[in-house]
């Protein structure tokens, strides 16, 4: 399996995953984002919790809080679906209600990493 | 579409409620929390970045007092997922499959994700 194909999944640009795929990628970014989680509840502890807007737009500008938040959204969304996928196959017997919720889900996932984006450049 | 014959899959209608399969699907429950909590980030993060209207709601939404109960639940839930998570990947490398291991480990994760939220919320 290809790097390219990796980052395009991490970014919502790829298909939907089965199997020994979606085995694989629901494991490596729980490993993601159990580290960038802890490192957003230290910055939630240490920095962010009496910090003012303009402190935490100071906070954002510097490049790593800037990549690390990025990449917790990114990885955030990534293994909310794939495990938001075996739920819905799980509980939703209809096969085409399934791929609905899954679309939804997409669609909301690529709106908010775009929103995401967005924002960190306007900062 | 053809309409799948295949039974669904946890009938949770029908087990015993014991430990193990009551924090199997804690650990369901708290994910789906954590989705739609982190729904919660993105916005978080435009409110920073853009000044006006949207800032105003969202701060004063997160800042609101009834906003604690569900960000309370919401940091268990995630201390509750995260650690419980170190214990599905063990059994996935075939640790800590012996029963009492299995009860042992899930009543720590359950007394550790209470006291983590509790230390969050006393130094934040």
């Amino acid at each position: 399996m290809g790097v390219i194909l990796k980052i395009r999944r991490l970014f919502g640009l790829a298909g939907f995953e089965h199997d020994s795929d979606h085995w694989k990628s629901q494991r490596s970014s729980a490993i993601a984002l159990f580290i960038l989680g802890y490192w957003m509840i230290y910055q939630l502890l240490f920095f962010l919790n009496e910090a003012s807007v303009s402190e935490i737009q100071q906070w954002i500008a510097q490049p790593l809080n800037s990549m690390l938040l990025a990449l917790t959204v990114l990885y955030t969304f990534y293994h909310s679906e794939l495990g938001l996928q075996v739920i819905t196959e799980d509980y939703v017997e209809s096969k085409s209600k399934q791929i609905t919720i899954l679309y939804i889900v997409r669609v909301i996932r690529l709106s908010l990493i775009t929103l995401t984006i967005i924002s960190l450049m306007r900062i | 579409m053809t309409k799948e014959t295949r039974p669904l899959s946890p009938h949770l209608s029908v087990y015993r409620w014991q430990v193990t399969n009551t924090l199997s699907i804690i650990h369901r429950l708290s994910g789906v929390a954590l989705y739609f909590g982190s729904l919660l980030f993105p916005l978080w993060i435009a409110a920073i970045a853009f000044d006006g209207y949207f800032r105003q709601i969202m701060l004063a939404l997160i800042g609101h007092p009834l906003s604690m109960f569900p960000l309370i639940g919401l940091t268990f839930a995630f201390f509750y997922h995260s650690l419980n998570g170190i214990r599905h990947l063990l059994w996935d490398i075939g640790k800590g499959f012996e029963q009492n291991q299995v009860r042992n480990s899930g009543i720590a994760v359950v007394a550790l994700s209470l006291s983590m939220t509790i230390l969050f919320w006393w130094k934040i």
